[in-house]
Order: structure tokens, then C-alpha cells, then sequence
């Protein structure tokens, strides 16, 4: 089975450090969910796989090839839709189209047919004659069709009304029952999002958290509540990922399977969304405190 | 193959696109032009002639190359290599050095017939000294065409140079280019009006190109298209997207 690895990648820009040290793996067929806070690593994350920009250190490798000396290998096998405006305003949709349709290999005009009329995307209109919205649209129509063995998107579904997200995420389970491939999404949309991936990766500040299947990440947290004084006997010895107090009450974030918890009288325990377990990871320490307070 | 075709695709349309303002406000432009000197008789059968302008269109190749951002940027969007765009982009210079060269050879013979036709003299003006036109088409042919690749490889490379270093990096160059053209030339040839060594100076350079030859001219410039081309290679080999 191929794989993309990242090992060790680091990459500044000035004093600012995008990427600390990286390691992640991503199997030929799956799809992952790339979660991150603004300017956490993301698009750098993924223009780096893409090959767009160059990592200071460490090296990536597709099937074992490193892209950097061999980027041909990725460039005949990447289909990335930046969130960047990459594409020339004053080209109808219809020409970008055929131009994306000569330049992957395995492009589907059928797809891109249907999903342009599911979308309701006008390919007669010019790049620049579309709404943010549909600017996105068109991305994801792009990277749908051509059937890339690996196929990135940066916040594809940025603009979009909940309806059209709502298709993507159907388009996305589609394409890969239809055609499997590795897909790498980054998103800030984590809940609505959460139940299409494989797998997510949580980057904070240029490291990765967390990269994990989401059922495995959300079986190892979960949230303990009660006295505060209870909890915080409860709480010794024990990775706290957060917690928060309110007069007497307190609820932590606490790692550890909630299933292997025995009952303890005054205190509850529950599960987490991920989306809460994201915030408890990459929340600002000093945002905690001032809610202890 | 099919990136780089599509890559070719999507050059051609771009530089067609802007080529065809200047192939169309040129012959309009020159033709009014001439119009206007034969009817107020500046250009009669006693004095004057047609003459040839459209190699100048050596420096509109060159402004159009310098285009970069949009280009490399959408091209890596179709996962192009940077070999593959560097190729994909020298076709298209070729291409269009090849279609400006004809425009150039064909100017000549159109501009010679009608001077016969209409019986008017064929007047050599100063500045086709510096676009020198022999009895050899073929020559003259192959002259303009790596005049016109060297003028495009130039740009390419500019423009990605603009690319990588960014803003304050063109700023420089061009208030430095301004400042050659406005402050340091004209002080220069005040020097060498000063030393009384404009004269001497001028004709030296007016006897270089009166006797310039046309062969070792085209060979120089073919050396500095590679060399240009090799450049702009150097470039954008491991150029980040900004």
C-alpha cells in the first residue's frame, strides 16, 4: 500500500514558526480530517505535500519516493485545491475545466458533469464572475473530477451555505466509495465534518497533537463533573486536558477511557464531542485560567 | 506530456490574449500614421517612404514575459512540475518569437512592395541601426527570432526574479532602471560633452553599427537567450510558491 509520510518537517517563515518537527503518515485510501486553529500549520502543512513550498528540514515521501527529488511522482498523483484564489479571473469556468481535464489523468468529465449540475454552477460564467461561494464550488468540482490519487483541500467549503456543505460531504463519500484515494481535508467546520473521516489530524502551533481514528480520540477523553472537591481528588494523577470551575462545581476534560471508569458517588461522567475535545487541546492557557476564575 | 500540453494550452491563451492588442493597435496606428504624412504630404514620391517599425515589438515581448505570478501559481494549481512549467514556457516564448519574427519579415516585404508601388524611396531611419534589416530573409528571419527569444527569456527571468524577492526587490530595480535612464545617462553624456568626447564617441558607436554583422550579432544573441533561459531555469527550479 503506498503512503505519503511526512518525517520531521520543520518550516519558518522569519522569526515565525510554522512547522515544528512533524511526523504524520497517510495511507494511499482514506480520508483525513486536518483540524487546526488560524495559523496553526495547516495550508503550510499542505503546501509542503503538494509540493508548492519547500520545508526546511525533514523530507516527504510518496510510495517512497522522496518529492522533492522526484517531483514528478507527486505533481502525476496530487490534485490540490488551495484556498487561495490560485486561478485566472478572466477564464470561463468551462476552460478551466478542460484545461484541469488534460492536465489529470484520470479526470472524469462525467463527474464533473453531474456535480456541476448538482451545484448548480454555471460553466459559462468567468472565474471572476463568481460569488465566493461558488468559487469554492467550482474548487470542489475540480478536485472531485479529477480523481487524483491524492487530493487535498484547503477549506473547501469556506462561503458555502449549509446545503451545499451538506452535498459536498455526500459528493466527498461518494467520489471515494466510487473511486478510493487518499483525501487530506482541512476544515475549521469540525462537527459537521467529524463522521466523513478515517482519521483526524489536530495541529496546534505548528505540532501535532493528535492523529488518530475520531472514535479513538474521543474513546480516550472524556469529561468528569461534581464538587470541585471531589473532582479534584478525582483529578490526582491524571492528564487534565481542561477543566473549569463555576462557584462550587467544577468539570475537567480528563484523558482515560470513560468505559473502564467505575461509577464514583458525586460525580458524573460523559463523553465528548470532538469539536470539544479540539477546543480543550488547542484553547489558549491563559483562556482557561481567566475561566477558572 | 499532458500537463506540459495543457500547460501550452493554457501559455498560448494567455499571450495570444495580449498579443493580439498590440497586432491590432499597431497596424491600425501605423496606418493612420501614414495615412495622415501622405495626405499632408510629409511622405510624397520627392521625399520620404514607409519604413519598418514593427521590430520594436522586440520590447513588448519582453514587457509580456515578465508576467510570472498568475502563470506559475494557476500552473501549480494543475500539479505541474517546475520543469514542466519552465518547458511549457519556453515553447510559448519560441512560439511567439517565431510568430512576432514573420510579423517582422513580413512588415518588410509589404512595406518594400508598397514603397515601389506607390513610388516613394526606401529610406533607412536611425534607429533601424539598432534593428538591422539584410538582403538575406532567411537572415533576417533568424536575426529577429533570437532577438525576440532573448528579449522573452529576459523577461521570463526578470519576472521571476520579481517573484521570489518580491515588491521592494521590483521597486528597486525599476527606480534603479529609472534613475540609468533619466539621472545617469544623460550625466554621462554630459561628461562626454564636457571632456568633448560626444562626438567622438557617437560616431564610434554609429561606425559599430553601420558595419554591424548580422550573423555574429545573432549568434551573441542565441548565446544570451541560453544564457537568459538557463537563468530562469536557476530560478524557479525550487521557486516556493509566495
Amino acid at each position: 500500500m503506498k503512503q505519503l509520510i511526512m518525517k520531521n518537517i520543520s518550516k519558518s517563515y522569519g522569526p515565525v514558526h510554522a512547522l515544528n518537527r512533524v511526523h504524520l503518515n497517510f495511507s494511499e485510501n482514506g480520508i483525513y480530517g486536518l483540524y487546526g486553529r488560524n495559523g496553526a500549520g495547516k495550508t503550510t502543512l499542505l503546501n509542503i505535500l503538494s509540493s508548492r513550498i519547500f520545508a526546511d528540514t525533514g523530507t516527504v515521501t510518496w510510495d517512497g519516493r522522496d518529492v522533492v527529488r522526484h517531483p514528478e511522482k507527486i505533481a502525476a498523483s496530487c490534485c490540490y485545491m488551495p484556498e487561495k484564489h490560485l486561478f485566472p479571473g478572466g477564464f470561463k469556468i468551462s476552460r478551466l475545466l478542460s484545461l484541469a481535464q488534460q492536465a489529470f489523468p484520470d479526470y472524469s468529465k462525467q463527474t464533473e458533469t453531474r456535480l456541476c449540475r448538482a451545484f448548480h454552477l454555471n460553466t459559462g460564467l468567468r472565474y471572476n464572475q463568481l460569488s465566493g461561494g461558488f468559487q469554492s464550488i467550482f474548487r470542489i468540482v475540480l478536485g472531485l473530477a479529477s480523481n487524483a490519487p491524492i487530493t487535498l483541500f484547503d477549506e473547501p467549503v469556506l462561503g458555502l451555505d449549509a446545503v451545499s456543505r451538506d452535498r459536498f460531504y455526500q459528493e466527498l463519500i461518494h467520489a471515494f466509495s466510487e473511486h478510493p484515494r487518499l483525501f487530506i481535508i482541512s476544515t475549521h467546520l469540525i462537527s459537521e465534518s467529524a463522521d466523513l473521516f478515517n482519521e483526524a489530524v489536530i495541529i496546534h502551533n505548528g505540532e501535532i497533537l493528535r492523529q488518530a481514528p475520531v472514535e479513538a480520540l474521543l474513546s480516550n477523553a472524556f469529561y468528569v463533573s461534581g464538587r470541585a472537591s471531589d473532582v479534584n481528588t478525582f483529578l490526582k494523577d491524571r492528564t487534565v486536558l481542561g477543566s473549569q470551575d463555576v462557584n462550587d462545581l467544577k468539570t475537567a476534560v480528563v484523558e482515560g477511557n470513560l468505559h473502564t471508569e467505575k461509577p464514583i458517588p458525586g460525580l458524573q461522567f460523559s463523553s465528548l464531542t470532538i469539536q470539544k475535545l479540539f477546543i480543550q487541546l488547542t484553547a489558549d492557557p491563559g483562556g482557561q485560567e481567566s475561566d477558572h476564575e | 506530456m499532458n500537463k506540459i500540453k495543457a500547460s501550452l494550452a493554457y501559455n498560448m491563451r494567455v499571450y495570444w490574449q495580449m498579443s493580439l492588442w498590440y497586432l491590432w493597435i499597431y497596424p491600425l496606428s501605423m496606418g493612420l500614421t501614414y495615412f495622415a504624412l501622405i495626405q499632408t504630404r510629409i511622405i510624397s514620391v520627392e521625399s520620404g517612404s514607409l519604413i519598418y517599425r514593427i521590430w520594436g515589438s522586440v520590447v513588448f515581448l519582453f514587457a509580456i514575459f515578465i508576467r510570472f505570478k498568475e502563470d506559475f501559481e494557476f500552473l501549480l494549481v494543475l500539479s505541474n512540475t517546475r520543469w514542466q512549467i519552465f518547458i511549457s514556457r519556453l515553447i510559448t516564448a519560441l512560439g511567439f518569437s517565431t510568430l512576432f519574427s514573420v510579423l517582422i519579415v513580413l512588415e518588410r516585404v509589404l512595406v518594400d512592395h508598397f514603397n515601389r508601388i506607390l513610388g516613394y524611396q526606401n529610406i533607412t531611419d536611425p534607429l533601424h541601426r539598432f534593428a538591422p534589416y539584410t538582403v538575406n530573409p532567411a537572415m533576417q528571419f533568424f536575426y529577429f527570432l533570437v532577438l525576440c527569444c532573448c528579449c522573452c527569456a529576459a523577461g521570463m527571468w526578470l519576472g521571476s526574479l520579481f517573484y521570489r524577492f518580491g515588491n521592494k526587490f521590483m521597486s528597486a530595480f525599476w527606480l534603479l532602471f529609472s534613475a540609468f535612464l533619466l539621472i545617469m545617462f544623460p550625466m554621462m553624456m554630459w561628461t562626454l560633452h564636457q571632456k568633448s568626447l560626444l562626438i567622438r564617441t557617437l560616431s564610434a558607436i554609429g561606425q559599430f553599427l553601420s558595419h554591424f554583422h548580422v550573423a555574429a550579432a545573432s549568434g551573441t544573441l542565441l548565446l544570451l537567450a541560453v544564457g537568459f533561459s538557463a537563468l530562469f531555469w536557476l530560478n524557479i527550479r525550487r521557486l516556493p510558491q509566495q
